[in-house]
């Protein structure tokens, strides 16, 4: 009699465990291959609590940091293609990464497959500190050829590098790279005088740009923007090719079929068509994407051939 | 200065309303309750309980995580003293003498002087954040590269010194913590260091995973095998939970010190507030009368430390508000957190919506207060949870680390090396190493090199630069001198009287 009751104890256990197991089917995880607050993990965590007010899924924000974002790639691109697990990332992990990096756990193009676009981050601005000698772009060039021994930039991560070494190319801008480990202690260095540019997002120029730190001196791209009407772009300034186009996105593992992405990218681009979520990326600086599964497929291909170009003219080298 | 007390007291208007006021005390209780479990440190913790102020205004929601933010420090103080698991880098210090408060059955008067230290430094710096937030930050950006590198060498330095017994011994547990330090990616090429092909050493050691290797792991193991001797003491009555006047009046210099020292160390954006609770404890071991207790369980031990380190915490914020730059990963959180709730953190937050800074910085001063109300009351149980048998205790302990160190990287690789580093620990202490500077080494090795390289690569390779900066050459002077003075003792054959071995 006892043995009975026991084994019922444990089976009742037993039961316990497996049920979590069972409620997991109605959960998709983003996985976000960064700490939580950064801005891919913002984005991913808007979509997802949209998602789950919207559907009958519950969709949550899973944070695998790592290696640069590509710990939870090579993750998501083993996971079962079921529908449950699917990768929150940006750029540096998927074009960038199959363009600069040989020896990875994944393969971008064919382990992952592309679903929608969520996040487009809006164009790179160019800092100099306030007290910086030069007051337009032309003359930064100049005093950087006359002073090359003193020019430095901040480079915090391929998708502002490269940006930046594709400046230097067009426009004959002299510097040296100075690594960071995040954008404001870059940004630190370009207020004590260490760093002389750097080229960031938004979220990392504009607030010292509007309180008089800093002066900006062109933005990546072909449009002004409209937070700095006066500075010109760089398309203006006659380098058109140097612009980024950042983004976050999400991504299926290797295995799902096309019409289970369409799905899921149907779903993304009817919560990204809310007027809510579209206010609750601009706040934390980003637009909500538009490009969905072949469009985006052929976005990715695009980056790849223009970022090989790049780091091949520069003769850059990452490891 | 006026104007500062104006925009104060508008401060604790906001901060002082009765929701904010709630959500302060529940940050914190949950803040304490997290960051007590054995293996979390603050920035887990506050990633954790991030989401809870999602739905919330802004105001409220940085109150609250403010107070989650002391709560987890004050919880990983908890840790240190009681199971000598060190929270974070800043409590490592505290677990020194504080858990051998513990053993001798004192833990309810180091916790007790924790949370009052830690206190009084709250209120000291929350003024000075008040006041002197905008001149401070000066300071702040007086600190470039070289400038760093040779605070960071001066930690390094202060790592040794403030060890026990050999000098030469504590050298070399710096220096293994260096070489540690230099597992993961190159920062400037990305190669691979020591990674053995592991993806997940490519970010290099987590500091919470060596830390409960190190000093948790080991110690129960070093407690399994002598089987009950020490634990005695715990089992007889415990004399005073709290401390008495006599203790009180001896902290008293030494928490004076230490907040001032992690009000100033705490400002400089990403190294500062680690090496202040250090600092402290040197500075105190130097000038107090009470020398030779320290290492074997010296309240002024502890006294120093937190309230260096929960001084600096609270002038870590200046950065944050007056630039918005972090000064560590937790504030880092922090602007991801104002970010979601629209407020993109820099010069003009402060001008624009004074009432958000000012009540954050009230409810500073509040969260403070918050955890002194809820700690001192909680001593009692603490203590009393070390009375619970040790065979029962032990694998609690186990658990909860183990439950701990997965959830940061939801990786159950931390959790191995967690292991591997236990085993690490326990024959360092056989063979009578300590494990502390080899942690500290392992902190600030990073800082040290990245700052260095970076100097060089900005000099264009011209060394000078680290003796041509006055603040640079007066840090690496300090170091040079403090280094002098631990060897002339061993050198002149005095050393080994004043650091008697425990057994």
């Amino acid at each position: 009699m006892r043995r009975l009751w026991k084994l019922a104890q444990c089976a009742a256990v037993m039961s316990l465990v497996a049920a979590p197991a069972i409620a997991q089917d109605s959960t998709t995880k983003f996985i976000v291959g960064y700490a939580p607050g950064g801005g891919n993990d913002l984005s991913a965590r808007v979509v997802a609590e949209a998602l789950t007010n919207s559907t009958d899924r519950t969709f949550i924000v899973d944070n695998k940091p790592g290696a640069g974002g590509r710990l939870a790639a090579e993750f998501v691109s083993k996971a079962a293609p079921d529908g449950t697990t699917l990768l929150a990332t940006g750029n540096s992990v998927v074009s960038m990464a199959a363009a600069i990096y040989s020896n990875l756990a994944y393969d971008p193009i064919n382990d992952l497959v592309p679903v929608a676009i969520i996040a487009d981050y809006p164009q790179l601005v160019l800092i100099v500190a306030a007290d910086h000698p030069a007051k337009t772009f032309e003359e930064f060039v100049e005093w950087s050829k006359a002073n090359p021994e003193k020019s430095n930039y901040a480079a915090v991560a391929p998708a502002y590098t490269i940006p930046t070494e594709q400046l230097k190319l067009a426009s004959g801008l002299q510097a040296e790279a100075v690594s960071f480990k995040s954008s404001s202690e870059a940004l630190v260095g370009v207020l004590n005088g260490e760093i002389t540019f750097l080229l960031g997002d938004h979220n990392t120029t504009l607030p010292t740009v509007e309180g008089g730190q800093t002066r900006a001196l062109l933005v990546t791209g072909t449009d002004r923007i409209s937070q700095l009407p006066d500075v010109p772009s760089a398309g203006e300034l006659g380098f058109p090719e140097v612009a980024s186009s950042l983004w976050t996105g999400i991504f299926a593992p290797k295995g799902t079929t096309p019409e289970q992405a369409e799905e899921l990218a149907g779903m993304i681009s009817n919560v990204l068509k809310d007027e809510a979520v579209q206010g609750k990326l601009k706040t934390i600086g980003v637009t909500a994407g538009t490009l969905v599964t072949d469009e985006f497929k052929v976005q990715i291909g695009k980056e790849v051939e223009a970022i090989s170009s790049v780091v091949e003219a520069a003769g850059l080298k990452f490891e | 200065m006026t104007d500062s007390i104006y925009n104060l007291g508008m401060g604790f208007g906001v901060a002082l309303s009765p929701i904010n006021l709630a959500m302060c005390f529940l940050g914190a209780l949950m803040g304490t309750l997290v960051g007590v479990l054995p293996g979390v440190g603050t920035v887990a913790t506050v990633a954790m309980l991030l989401p809870l102020t999602f739905g919330m205004p802004p105001e409220t929601a940085l109150i609250m995580l403010a107070g989650i933010y002391y709560g987890a420090q004050y919880g990983g103080s908890t840790t240190s003293i009681l199971v000598n698991i060190p929270g974070e880098a800043s409590s490592i210090i505290t677990a020194i003498d504080g858990f051998k408060m513990a053993q001798k059955g004192r833990a309810g008067k180091a916790l007790a002087v924790a949370a009052i230290g830690s206190f009084v430094a709250g209120c000291v710096s929350t003024l000075l954040v008040s006041i002197l937030g905008e001149p401070l930050t000066e300071v702040a950006l007086a600190f470039g590269a070289a400038q760093y590198f040779s605070l960071m060498v001066l930690g390094l330095v202060l790592a040794v010194v403030l060890a026990r017994g050999s000098v030469v011994r504590a050298l070399s547990m710096v220096a293994l913590g260096l070489l540690l330090a230099m597992i993961g990616s190159d920062l400037e090429s990305g190669a691979q260091r020591m990674t053995f092909g592991l993806p997940e050493l490519s970010d290099g050691l987590n500091f919470s995973v060596v830390a409960m290797g190190l000093f948790g792991f080991a110690e129960i193991f070093r407690n399994l095998e002598d089987d009950g001797v020490d634990r005695s003491v715990l089992t007889q009555k415990i004399k005073g939970l709290m401390p008495t006047w006599q203790d009180l009046k001896s902290c008293f210099m030494p928490v004076v010190r230490g907040t001032a020292l992690g009000s100033v160390l705490g400002i400089l954006p990403g190294g500062g507030a680690t090496i202040s609770s250090f600092a402290a404890y040197t500075l105190e071991k130097k000038v107090s009368r009470n020398r030779t207790e320290f290492g074997r369980g010296a309240i002024e031990g502890v006294a120093a430390p937190e309230s260096a380190n929960n001084a600096a915490a609270q002038t870590s914020f200046i950065p944050l508000l007056t630039l918005g730059l972090p000064s560590n990963a937790v504030m880092a959180l922090m602007i991801g957190a104002m970010m979601i709730q629209g407020i993109v953190p820099g010069p003009q937050v402060i001008e624009k919506q004074p009432e958000l800074v000012w009540g954050l910085i009230a409810s500073m001063w509040i969260g403070n207060l918050m955890l002194l109300v809820i700690n001192l009351p909680l001593v009692g149980i603490w203590v009393k949870l070390l009375r619970v048998p040790y065979r029962l205790l032990f694998p609690s302990i186990v658990v909860f680390c183990s439950i701990g160190m997965y959830s940061i990287n939801n990786s159950p690789f931390d959790v191995i090396m967690a292991g591997v580093f236990g085993l690490v620990g326990y024959v360092l202490v056989k063979w009578d190493f300590e494990p502390a500077p080899l942690i500290l080494g392992m902190v600030l090795g990073l800082m040290v090199e990245e700052n260095l390289r970076r100097a060089l690569i900005i000099s264009r390779g011209d060394t000078s630069v680290f003796f041509t900066s006055p603040l640079s050459l007066g840090l690496l002077l300090l170091s040079g001198a403090l280094l002098i003075l631990a060897v002339l003792p061993s050198i002149s054959g005095k050393r080994n009287e004043v650091f008697v071995e425990e057994d």
